[in-house]
């Protein structure tokens, strides 16, 4: 078995192949599971099977997982009471994945969330803009679909399929 | 907290405006007031979950007496470093006088 299907069965449930994992093979899958985003996972499954994991990549997968956790936690938390807000304010906003895809894992450690992807009405988009800039939030320059604020990323799409990021107007 | 300790008037109760969430090697609490995020350990977990619930100090260690092999003393002791640390952190507060208990 390839170090991408042993991390592949680890991730899906079935970490079992790992107890009799070599230091080698351990060092290519912590390296893949990085490279992937897929450390936090990796960790929780090895945890809930009662996989041991070598004391040599134990920090670095607690760590991360930890970490990714925390983010996702105050992520979403901010996340919602924009959304909230912007109920109030009429503006209609639909989450689409990752952010939305995170219940289907088993907690918010296993899956890194680096920006949060927002369907938007063609109709609202100008509103929707001067609603984040009032919530302090601010566009990149180049990318008039991409804002930043509160430790946010959020990415404005027009389209649910083929959601290319909303091309800059200038 | 009003400088009180959690154990020395009744029942610690774990604040309901931080939001909580439970991972596969303990607990996380995001205080969205502080702007802060607390990382806990199992029991740090177990204990937190207690006071979510209002328990008692004495089933709490009864439960950690339950799921570790540990003696009483030991165990009361690491209840009582949580709860000062989660006191600390802010995140509990004291029932008032009078407020129903639970048994």
């Amino acid at each position: 078995m390839t170090v991408s299907d042993l991390l592949l069965r680890s991730t899906s449930g079935y970490p079992e192949e790992l107890s009799e994992a070599g230091s080698d093979t351990w060092s290519g899958l912590v390296d893949l599971a990085q490279f992937e985003g897929l450390e936090g996972l990796l960790y929780c499954r090895c945890l809930e099977a009662g996989i041991e994991i070598p004391s040599r990549h134990l920090p670095q997968l607690q760590w991360s997982y930890r970490r990714v956790a925390e983010r996702n936690c105050v992520a979403l938390t901010k996340l919602q009471g924009l959304l909230k807000a912007a109920s109030s304010d009429g503006l209609d906003l639909l989450v689409l994945p990752g952010a939305s895809l995170l219940p289907l894992y088993p907690d918010e450690g296993c899956r890194p969330m680096d920006d949060i992807d927002l369907l938007v009405h063609s109709s609202q988009l100008e509103a929707v803009c001067s609603f984040l800039r009032a919530h302090g939030f601010e566009s990149a320059q180049r990318h008039d679909g991409l804002f930043t604020g509160g430790g946010l990323t959020l990415d404005l799409h027009l389209y649910l399929v083929n959601a290319d990021r909303i091309q800059a107007r200038s | 907290m009003g400088g009180s300790h959690p154990m020395s008037t009744g029942c610690p109760r774990a604040r309901s405006d931080v939001l909580y969430r439970e991972l596969a090697d303990g607990g996380l609490i995001y205080d969205s007031t502080s702007r802060q995020v607390h990382h806990l350990n199992e029991t740090a977990a177990l204990v937190w979950r207690g006071c979510q619930r209002g328990a008692e100090i004495g089933a709490m260690v009864e439960e950690l007496m339950g799921s570790y092999s540990v003696d009483e003393q030991t165990v009361r002791a690491d209840v009582g470093v949580t709860l000062q640390r989660l006191s600390a952190g802010g995140l509990l507060v004291t029932p008032n006088p009078g407020e129903n208990l639970p048994p």
